[in-house]
C-alpha cells in the first residue's frame, strides 16, 4: 500500500527545505548500517558523526517517524531519507522480521493509542467538581465576551473615522496604524479580528486595485461588527462562523465529540505557510461517496510537522467531524479506518458555471468564508501581460491569484493542454494548489 | 454594478468630505442605497461595502478570453527519467555533488531520456545560471521542455539543438527538396541544426544553403550561419569565406575570420604571414657551449628538444620588431586598433593578435622547423613570455599535439610556477607525456614548497599509472611544508586512484590533514561525492538494460 508514497509526497512531509535536502543526502544506501521492512514499519540504522548510528524507524500506516539523533526538526532527515530510499530503491531494503528496537517502539505506540482511548471514557470528576468548574468557565466566557464587546464598539468608532477620512487619505497611513489597532483587538481577545486589520494593513500598498480590495474588507468586518450586535437572533450555525471570524475557538474535544462523516476521503490538495510563527498546513479533502469538502488544519512550530500525515494525492478511509458552521468545511480527522491508499479518481466541478455556483451557494451562507475549494476539470493555463488564468473550453477566464509564484510549473505540466486544477477559490481569483494530469497529482504549493 | 463604484467612490473622498448622495439601484439593492443618506452614514457605506461585497463575490462572472489558446506542445516519446536517479539529478541541480552533474546528463541523454514536465522550470532556470552545462542539459529537454522554453524569453537558449541531439536523432537522410523546405521557411534553430548536421556528411550543399538567402537574413542569423562551418571547414569554403569579411556587421566578419585562421592556405592566413614575416625572424646565433646529455626517460628526452644548444635544436633566436601601423586591410582582418588594456601598448597589441591569428601548423611549415625548434628559438627577453602565452593561448584554438608537446615541455622547464594549470593540457596532450610532465613537477616541488603539482593533477582525470601513483605517495610521505593544503588538493584526485593504491592513499591523506577541521571535511566530501558517483554510475548502469 505505501507504493502510494511518491518523492514529492515525502518531501512535502519535511519540516523545512533544508531537511528535505539533507534528507535527499541519505538516499545512498550506502550511508545506512542496516536497513529493512515489514508490512507495519521501516527502519534503517544511519551513520551519523556519532559513535553509534542512529537508529530510525517509520511506522508506514500515518506515517509516523522516531530517530535517535538529536535533531529538533520532525521528521528529522534520517525519517525522510531513509522513506526516500524505501520509495525510490525498495530493493536495498530486505523484508525482515523488526529488531527489537523497532519492536519495542512499535509496541509502546499500541499501548499509547489504548491508553488514549480509555482515557477518553474514564477521568469522570464529582457534580461538585464538575459544576465549580462550570461556574468559572461561564464566569470567563462572559468576560471575554465583555472585552471583545467593548473592543469592537471602540473598533466601530475607529472604522468610521476611517471612512470619514475616505481610504485615498488612509493610504499614506503607515503599517503601524493598523497595526496598533490589530493590537488592541489582541488585548481585546479578538484575534480574528486582529488578522484581518494586519491584512488590511498591507492592503495600500499592493498596487492596482488596492481601493476595492480595501473596502471589501473594511465591509465585511463591518458586516462582522453588525452580526455580532445582533448575535442572539441569528440561527446558531451562524452564530458559529461569526465567533469563528473574530477569534473565538471551539474546543477540538466537543468537536470530535460530534458524530462524524465515515467516507473514503480524497486528499486533493495541501499547501503550507507561515503566520505569526506558526507552519499552517491545509489539506483539501473530498468525500468519495458524500462529495462533502473538508478542509483539516494543522498547526505546528516551525521546523516540525503534524503528527497526522496526510500526502496530497492519496485517500484514505476515515470519519471527519466538521466545526459548526453555516458551509461546514473545516473539519478533524477523528478516525482513520484504513491506511493510505492510491486515489480512484480525481473529482472536480464539471465547468466553472457549476464551481461558481457551489461558492455562491456556501458564500450566502457565510459571507465571511474566505476560501473555497475549486477542483475545476479540463482548463488550460494562459497568461496575459503579467497576470496568469486558467481557461476553460469555453473561452472563460478564472483570475490566478498575484501572490502565485508557480506559472511556470503549471503551464510546464499542463504544456498547454487541459487539465484538472484544483485551487482556492476566494470569490476573484484562484490559487492553484494541485494539478491532475495523466492519473498522478503534481503538488504546487 | 454601478452601486459598487458609487460606493467606492465615496469610501476613497470619504463621506466627511462628500455626503452620499442618493441613488436608484435594481433589487435587491436598492434598499441599502436608500439607506445611505441617513444620520449614520459612515455606518451605512461600510455596511453596503460589505453587502456588496458578498453580493459581487457570489455573482462572480468570469470574464470571455477574445484570443484562441496558443498550440499545445505535442506529444513525447522519449520516456521520462526514472524516479530512483531523478533524485541524484535534483540533489546535484540543487547543488550537492556538482561535479557529477555533467557525467549524469550525459549518461542520461545516451538513455533517451528527458526531463519530467514538473521539474522543468528548475532545470530551465538553471540552465540560465550555467552555460557551461547548456549543451548537455538541451538534449534531455524533450518536447514539452523546447515547448515551454518558447513561451518564456528567459529561456530561449534552450531552443537551439546541441550537437548531441543533431548526431544522434537527425540521423535520417533528409532529400534535397526537404533541406531546402526547412532552410525557406524554418526558424533560426531549425536552420542552424541543419547547416551543422548537413556540414557533416555535404559541406558544399551547407554552403550554398547559406549563400542562397545570405542577403535576406539579419545579421546575428548571418554570424551563427557562419559559424557552422567550423565543421567540415576546408579550402571550398574559403571563396565565400573571404568575401565575408567585407560584410558591414562586425559579428559576421568576425565568425569568418575566426575560420579563416584555421585553414593555413587561406588567403586570410596569407596576408597574417606576410605582414608578420618582416617583425618575427628567426636568426642564427653564435654556437654555445657544450650540451646537455640526450638520453634517460621521457622527459629527458624531451628536455632535450626544446632546450637550446642541443643537438636537435639548432642555435637560434626569435627577434621581433613592433609593426608601426594599423592600415585598413589589418582593420579589414580583425585587427582591433586600440589596446583594450592599459598596460598593453596599441603596438604591442597588434603584434599580439596578428600572431594569435596564425595557425601554429603554419609556423612550423614556413620555417621549416619543427614546434620544439622554434619554441627553442624564443629567448628574446623582451619577448619570450609574450610569445609563450601567446602560442598557448593558440594553441586553445588549434590543439595541435606536436605543438602541445614543445608548449608544455618549455613551461614545465623554464617557468614551471606559471604555467596555466588548467584542462589544457589534459585536452591536448598524449596521456604519457603529461605524466611524465607531472612527475617532473613533482620533482621539481622539493618537499616545502607549494605544491603546484598537485594543482595540476586535479585536472587530470583520468586513471593514475602506477609509477605516478608511487611518485605521489612517496610525495606525500616526505612532505613538510603545508601538508592541509596538499591534503585538500589531493583529496579531489581520489576517483583516480588505482585501486591497489587506495587504502594506502587514504591513510596518507588523514594523516597530513590532521588538526585541520577544515580539509578533513573537505576530504569527507571528497569521499561522499565519490560515493556518489559510484552509486549513480551503477544505478545507471541497471537501468541500461
Amino acid at each position: 500500500m505505501t507504493q502510494t508514497w511518491t518523492t514529492d509526497q515525502i518531501l512535502a512531509l519535511a519540516p523545512d527545505p533544508a531537511s528535505a535536502k539533507a534528507g535527499q543526502g541519505l538516499i545512498n544506501p550506502g550511508k545506512w548500517v542496516s536497513l529493512g521492512a515489514n508490512e507495519q514499519a521501516l527502519w534503517g540504522e544511519c551513520q551519523g558523526s556519532g559513535k553509534t548510528p542512529y537508529q530510525v524507524q517509520i511506522e508506514l500506516t500515518e506515517p509516523a517517524f522516531r530517530c535517535s539523533c538529536p535533531s529538533h526538526k520532525f521528521p528529522c532527515k534520517h525519517g525522510i531519507g531513509l522513506f526516500l530510499i524505501y520509495a525510490n530503491s525498495r530493493a536495498a531494503v530486505t523484508a525482515t522480521a523488526p529488531p527489537d528496537w523497532v519492536t519495542e517502539w512499535l509496541n509502546k505506540r499500541e499501548d499509547k493509542a489504548k491508553k488514549r482511548e480509555a482515557a477518553k471514557t474514564e477521568t469522570e470528576k464529582s457534580p461538585e467538581e464538575l459544576a465549580k468548574a462550570e461556574k468559572e468557565q461561564a464566569k470567563r466566557a462572559a468576560q471575554r465576551e465583555q472585552k471583545v464587546q467593548q473592543g469592537l464598539q471602540d473598533l466601530q468608532l475607529w472604522m468610521h473615522d476611517l471612512i470619514r477620512e475616505g481610504l485615498a487619505a488612509v493610504q499614506s497611513r503607515p503599517y503601524k496604524f493598523w497595526n496598533d489597532m490589530a493590537g488592541r483587538m489582541v488585548d481585546a481577545q479578538a484575534p480574528g479580528v486582529a488578522r484581518m486589520l494586519r491584512e488590511m494593513g498591507s492592503i495600500p500598498a499592493s498596487g492596482v486595485g488596492w481601493q476595492e480590495r480595501l473596502l471589501e474588507r473594511l465591509g465585511l468586518l463591518a458586516l462582522l461588527l453588525e452580526a455580532y450586535h445582533n448575535l442572539d437572533t441569528l440561527p446558531a450555525e451562524v452564530q458559529a462562523d461569526i465567533r469563528d471570524a473574530i477569534g473565538w475557538n471551539v474546543k477540538q474535544e466537543s468537536v470530535l465529540a460530534e458524530a462524524g462523516v465515515a467516507d473514503l476521503w480524497l486528499v486533493l490538495g495541501q499547501r503550507s505557510y507561515e503566520e505569526e510563527r506558526l507552519r499552517i498546513q491545509r489539506t483539501w479533502l473530498r468525500g468519495h461517496k458524500t462529495g462533502r469538502d473538508a478542509l483539516i488544519l494543522h498547526f505546528t512550530q516551525p521546523g516540525k510537522t503534524p503528527e497526522n500525515l496526510l500526502a496530497a494525492g492519496t485517500c484514505l478511509e476515515a470519519t471527519l467531524t466538521f466545526f459548526p458552521s453555516a458551509s461546514p468545511l473545516r473539519a478533524l480527522l477523528k478516525e482513520r479506518t484504513s491506511a493510505t491508499l492510491p486515489l480512484p479518481d480525481y473529482p472536480a466541478y464539471p465547468d466553472y458555471p457549476a464551481m461558481l455556483s457551489a461558492y455562491a451557494d456556501a458564500v450566502a451562507r457565510n459571507p465571511w468564508l474566505d476560501t473555497f475549494p475549486a477542483a475545476c476539470r479540463s482548463v488550460v493555463p494562459v497568461r496575459q501581460g503579467e497576470i496568469g488564468f486558467v481557461q476553460d473550453g469555453e473561452g472563460y477566464l478564472l483570475p490566478l491569484r498575484r501572490e502565485f509564484d508557480q506559472f511556470w510549473k503549471l503551464l510546464g505540466v499542463s504544456g498547454g493542454h487541459p487539465i484538472t486544477l484544483f485551487g482556492e477559490w476566494d470569490g476573484a481569483s484562484l490559487l492553484p494548489v494541485s494539478v491532475w494530469t495523466s492519473n498522478r497529482l503534481v503538488s504546487l504549493a | 454594478m454601478e452601486v459598487w463604484q458609487e460606493a467606492l467612490k465615496i469610501a476613497l473622498i470619504g463621506t466627511g468630505r462628500q455626503a452620499p448622495t442618493s441613488l436608484t439601484s435594481a433589487d435587491p439593492l436598492n434598499r441599502l442605497s436608500a439607506e445611505w443618506n441617513t444620520e449614520e452614514k459612515e455606518r451605512n457605506l461600510l455596511r453596503a461595502g460589505g453587502v456588496l461585497t458578498a453580493y459581487r463575490r457570489a455573482g462572480y462572472r468570469p470574464l470571455q478570453s477574445g484570443d484562441s489558446l496558443p498550440s499545445p506542445a505535442e506529444a513525447d516519446e522519449k520516456p521520462v527519467v526514472p524516479a530512483g536517479v531523478l533524485h541524484d539529478l535534483m540533489a546535484m541541480v540543487g547543488g550537492q555533488y556538482r561535479e557529477t552533474l555533467a557525467e549524469w546528463l550525459r549518461l542520461a541523454a545516451e538513455r533517451g531520456w528527458r526531463f519530467p514536465e514538473e521539474h522543468l522550470v528548475e532545470i530551465l532556470d538553471f540552465g540560465c545560471g550555467h552555460p557551461e552545462l547548456r549543451a548537455a542539459l538541451l538534449p534531455l529537454l524533450g518536447v514539452r521542455g523546447r515547448w515551454l522554453a518558447a513561451q518564456n524569453p528567459d529561456w530561449h537558449y534552450a531552443l537551439q539543438f546541441s550537437l548531441f541531439e543533431i548526431e544522434n536523432a537527425w540521423e535520417t537522410e533528409t532529400s534535397a527538396e526537404e533541406r531546402e523546405q526547412t532552410w525557406q521557411t524554418g526558424t533560426k534553430e531549425e536552420r542552424v541544426a541543419l547547416l551543422h548536421r548537413l556540414r557533416r556528411s555535404d559541406p558544399g550543399a551547407a554552403r550554398a544553403l547559406v549563400e542562397s538567402t545570405w542577403k535576406q537574413d539579419v545579421p546575428a542569423e548571418r554570424a551563427e550561419f557562419v559559424a557552422t562551418f567550423i565543421a567540415g571547414l576546408s579550402m571550398e569554403d574559403e571563396p565565400f569565406l573571404e568575401t565575408v569579411l567585407d560584410d558591414k556587421r562586425k559579428e559576421v566578419r568576425a565568425a569568418a575570420q575566426d575560420l579563416l585562421a584555421h585553414l593555413p592556405e587561406s588567403r586570410y592566413c596569407r596576408r597574417m604571414w606576410e605582414r608578420l614575416q618582416p617583425l618575427v625572424q628567426l636568426q642564427r646565433r653564435e654556437v654555445g657551449a657544450a650540451k646537455p646529455e640526450n638520453s634517460g626517460d621521457l622527459w629527458n628526452r624531451l628536455r632535450a628538444l626544446v632546450t637550446p644548444k642541443s643537438a636537435s635544436a639548432p642555435d637560434e633566436t626569435i627577434v621581433i620588431e613592433l609593426p608601426q601601423a594599423c592600415d585598413k586591410a589589418m582593420l579589414r582582418d580583425g585587427i582591433d586598433a586600440k589596446s583594450p588594456i592599459s598596460s598593453v601598448d596599441d603596438k604591442t597589441w597588434w603584434l599580439q593578435q596578428m600572431l594569435e591569428r596564425i595557425p601554429l601548423a603554419l609556423w612550423s611549415r614556413e620555417w621549416k622547423r619543427p614546434p620544439a625548434a622554434i619554441v627553442a628559438a624564443n629567448r628574446s627577453e623582451a619577448w619570450n613570455r609574450t610569445l609563450l602565452d601567446t602560442w598557448t593561448r593558440a594553441l586553445r584554438q588549434y590543439r595541435d599535439p606536436d605543438w602541445a608537446i614543445a608548449l608544455f615541455a618549455v613551461w614545465c622547464e623554464t617557468l614551471p610556477h606559471s604555467m596555466p594549470l588548467d584542462t589544457l593540457w589534459k585536452e591536448t596532450l598524449p596521456p604519457d607525456i603529461f605524466e611524465a610532465g607531472v612527475l617532473h613537477l613533482l620533482d621539481l616541488s622539493g618537499n616545502q614548497a607549494n605544491p603546484a603539482f598537485a594543482l595540476f593533477l586535479v585536472e587530470y582525470d583520468r586513471v593514475w599509472s602506477e609509477p605516478l601513483a608511487q611518485a605521489v605517495l612517496d610525495k606525500m610521505r616526505a612532505f613538510t611544508g603545508n601538508t592541509a593544503y596538499l591534503a585538500g588538493r589531493l583529496s579531489a584526485c581520489i576517483p583516480f586512484i588505482p585501486a591497489n593504491f587506495r587504502a594506502e592513499f587514504f591513510a596518507l591523506l588523514s594523516k597530513l590533514a590532521e588538526n585541520n577541521n577544515y580539509v578533513q571535511g573537505q576530504i569527507e566530501r571528497s569521499l561522499a561525492l565519490d560515493a556518489f558517483r559510484n552509486e549513480m554510475r551503477s544505478k545507471m548502469d541497471a537501468t541500461a538494460s
